[in-house]
């Protein structure tokens, strides 16, 4: 089994430092300034930042070593993922995924921390909504308990949501697909559209 | 006029032809579905105390879901969890008029059915009157009219905006 992929983030104004390991927030640092109120909106904003920046790199990294666990087998697999990876990132690019009311998969989950006041929104790889109160704010250290404690439940909620509706819909484990077949319909496709 | 308009001058001044543009301009809505594939969701994430999340896919859902007083209540108990009371009364007195809209609409009778949005809603105003729906019947074929079997032997007439 490989090791636990580990991320940290280290950010200088305002200095924040922070660790993902095994797709948790394990370790949150507010360094300093955090209790100016005078900038509270803008600190939080930094730290979403920090926290979106550390989470996209922490799922780089766990993606690349899953690639490394398990690499495409041959050159037509790697084709037809190239494609689909590719008219993925095309209609990404033309519009914002719309949540079918029909097929609901989950991709945003949410969590606070015991007290209720912090609040934490993600998606796999991002931190979308962070609230902290001022209050919170004048305890660093508590504040750093919190906004972890937010967004560990929001990744573990999220995690499980995917995780069930995987296996309601995976069902039986199913033939592997044809990878020459399907290499030959992206060709065909890229050739008639470009 | 505007869904919002539409819903102002009704919950100013409520009457027939009020809540009929106000029914007329949602149900023209793109957010607008008569099912609500949405509600097994919310319910789900109600037990597992996620009131962020009972905002947000009801939010995104409006203005379809305005009048909805299945959808106002949820979002009345959600805010009011997460500690915003301002807006749970508001949704609260949301929940009240759309109750009160569906139970001014008619008498629950074959003819004069009363109306609903939605099938959610008409469980809404059967709970609100205190009975429990045990079979439901669907009779015409333009305007669907449903008939409800309560518990205490009463039957109450509801047909679609």
């Amino acid at each position: 089994m490989s090791d636990p992929v580990v991320t940290e983030l280290n950010m200088a104004d305002p200095q924040i430092f922070l660790r993902f390991a095994s797709g948790r927030l394990e370790v949150l640092h507010l360094l300093d300034q955090f209790d100016d109120p005078q900038r509270h909106d803008e600190l939080v904003e930094a730290l979403r930042v920090a926290l979106s920046t550390g989470l996209h790199s922490h799922r780089t990294e766990q993606m690349q070593q899953l690639q490394a666990e398990f690499p495409p087998e041959d050159k037509y697999q790697r084709e037809a993922l190239a494609f689909a990876r590719e008219t993925l990132e095309t209609a990404l690019a033309v519009s914002a995924p719309v949540q079918s009311p029909r097929a609901w998969f989950p991709t945003q989950a949410d969590g606070r921390d015991r007290s209720g006041a912090v609040h934490a929104s993600v998606l796999m790889d991002e931190v979308v909504i962070l609230e902290v109160p001022q209050h919170v704010m004048r305890d660093r250290r508590n504040a750093g308990h919190a906004v972890r404690a937010a967004v560990n439940l929001a990744l573990e909620r999220l995690e499980r949501d995917t995780a069930e509706v995987i296996d309601k819909r995976g069902g039986e484990p199913s033939e592997p697909p044809n990878w020459p077949a399907l290499a030959t319909l992206a060709g065909r496709y890229r050739s008639r559209h470009r | 006029m505007s869904i919002s308009t539409a819903f102002r001058a009704y919950s100013t001044s409520p009457s027939t032809a009020g809540l009929h543009r106000l029914h007329q301009e949602i149900t023209r809505s793109p957010d607008f579905e008569r099912a609500t594939t949405w509600l097994p969701r919310a319910q789900d994430l109600m037990t597992q105390e996620r009131y962020d999340e009972v905002i947000r896919l009801i939010m995104e859902r409006m203005p379809g879901l305005v009048m909805s007083p299945t959808a106002h209540s949820l979002l009345s108990i959600a805010y009011g969890e997460i500690g915003d009371r301002e807006q749970s009364r508001r949704e609260a007195y949301y929940t009240d008029l759309a109750i009160t809209a569906i139970l001014d609409s008619g008498a629950g009778t074959p003819t004069s059915p009363w109306t609903v949005l939605h099938v959610a809603d008409e469980y809404a105003a059967l709970q609100h009157l205190g009975l429990r729906p045990v079979a439901q019947a669907s009779e015409g074929d333009e305007q669907v009219v449903d008939a409800i079997e309560c518990s205490d032997g009463s039957q109450k007439w509801f047909r679609f905006a």
